[in-house]
C-alpha cells in the first residue's frame, strides 16, 4: 500500500518554495520534489522534521492511500 | 546528480588509463626478464623503447581528476580520511539520495557477480590472446571495474530522476 502526503498543498498553505522547504527539513529539493510526487516515503525522522516546519501532525500530512478523507 | 555523472566518466576514464599505463610497465618487465634471459657470452644487441606518455596523461589526469573530487564535495566531507575511504561516485546529500547511492551500490555489485565469472572465462583462452595482445589482463580488469561503474551511474540517475 502506497504512502500519499500532502506536502505540496501545505508547502502552498505557508508560502514556501521547494527549496525554502527543502532548507528547513535539511535535505535536498529533489527529495522534496520526489514527496511532492509521490515516489517517495521519507523517513520517521523526515516526516517529523516536515511535521515541525509545516505546523501539522504526521497523520495530516501523511496518509496511505485509499485512507483520504 | 551531475556531479555523480561526472565522477563516472572520469573514473571509466582513470581505470582505462590505469590499464593502459600498467599494461606499459608490465611490457617493460617483460623486456628486462628477456635481458636477463639472454645469453650475452657470443655478444649482441639489446632494444627496447619504453613510451612515457602514458604516464604523463595519467599522472596529469589524477591531478584533474582529485581536485575536481575534493573542489565538489561538500565543505564538510572535504577531509584526506574521507577522500581515502569513500568512493567518489557517492554521493549522500541527504536520506534520499543514501537510499540512492544504497540501490546503485547494489547493483553494481551484483554486475561484479556477473562480470568477473564471464571475464574469468575469457582469461581461460589467454594461451591464444597472450601473443599478440599481452595486455588484455589489464583491460579485461579495467573492463569489469567500468562496466559495474557504469551500471552504477545508470541505476542511480535513474533512481534520482524517479
Amino acid at each position: 500500500m502506497a504512502i500519499r502526503n500532502r506536502v505540496k498543498e501545505l508547502r502552498a498553505r505557508h508560502g514556501l518554495t521547494q527549496g525554502e522547504l527543502a532548507e528547513k527539513a535539511g535535505v535536498t529539493r529533489q527529495t522534496i520534489v520526489s514527496l511532492e510526487k509521490g515516489s517517495y516515503t521519507p523517513s520517521l525522522l523526515l516526516a517529523m522534521n516536515l511535521s515541525d516546519v509545516l505546523g501539522e501532525k504526521i497523520e495530516d500530512i501523511f496518509y496511505r492511500e485509499g485512507d483520504e478523507t | 546528480m551531475k556531479r555523480v555523472i561526472i565522477e563516472i566518466i572520469l573514473s571509466v576514464i582513470f581505470y582505462t588509463l590505469l590499464a593502459w599505463v600498467l599494461s606499459g610497465a608490465a611490457q617493460m618487465f617483460r623486456a628486462i626478464v628477456q635481458f636477463e634471459e639472454t645469453d650475452w657470452s657470443q655478444g649482441g644487441e639489446f632494444y627496447f623503447t619504453f613510451n612515457l606518455i602514458p604516464f604523463f596523461i595519467l599522472g596529469l589526469f589524477s591531478i584533474f581528476y582529485a581536485f575536481y573530487s575534493f573542489k565538489t564535495r561538500s565543505t564538510n566531507k572535504r577531509t584526506l580520511k574521507w577522500m581515502f575511504t569513500s568512493m567518489t561516485e557517492y554521493s549522500e546529500g541527504d536520506e534520499r539520495e543514501s537510499i540512492i547511492t544504497s540501490k546503485a551500490t547494489r547493483a553494481g555489485y551484483y554486475t561484479y557477480g556477473v562480470t568477473v565469472p564471464i571475464f574469468m572465462i575469457i582469461l581461460v583462452f589467454s594461451p591464444f590472446f597472450n601473443e599478440h595482445f599481452p595486455s588484455y589482463p589489464f583491460y579485461t580488469l579495467a573492463a569489469i571495474l567500468n562496466i559495474s561503474t557504469i551500471v552504477y551511474g545508470v541505476v542511480w540517475v535513474r533512481e534520482y530522476r524517479k
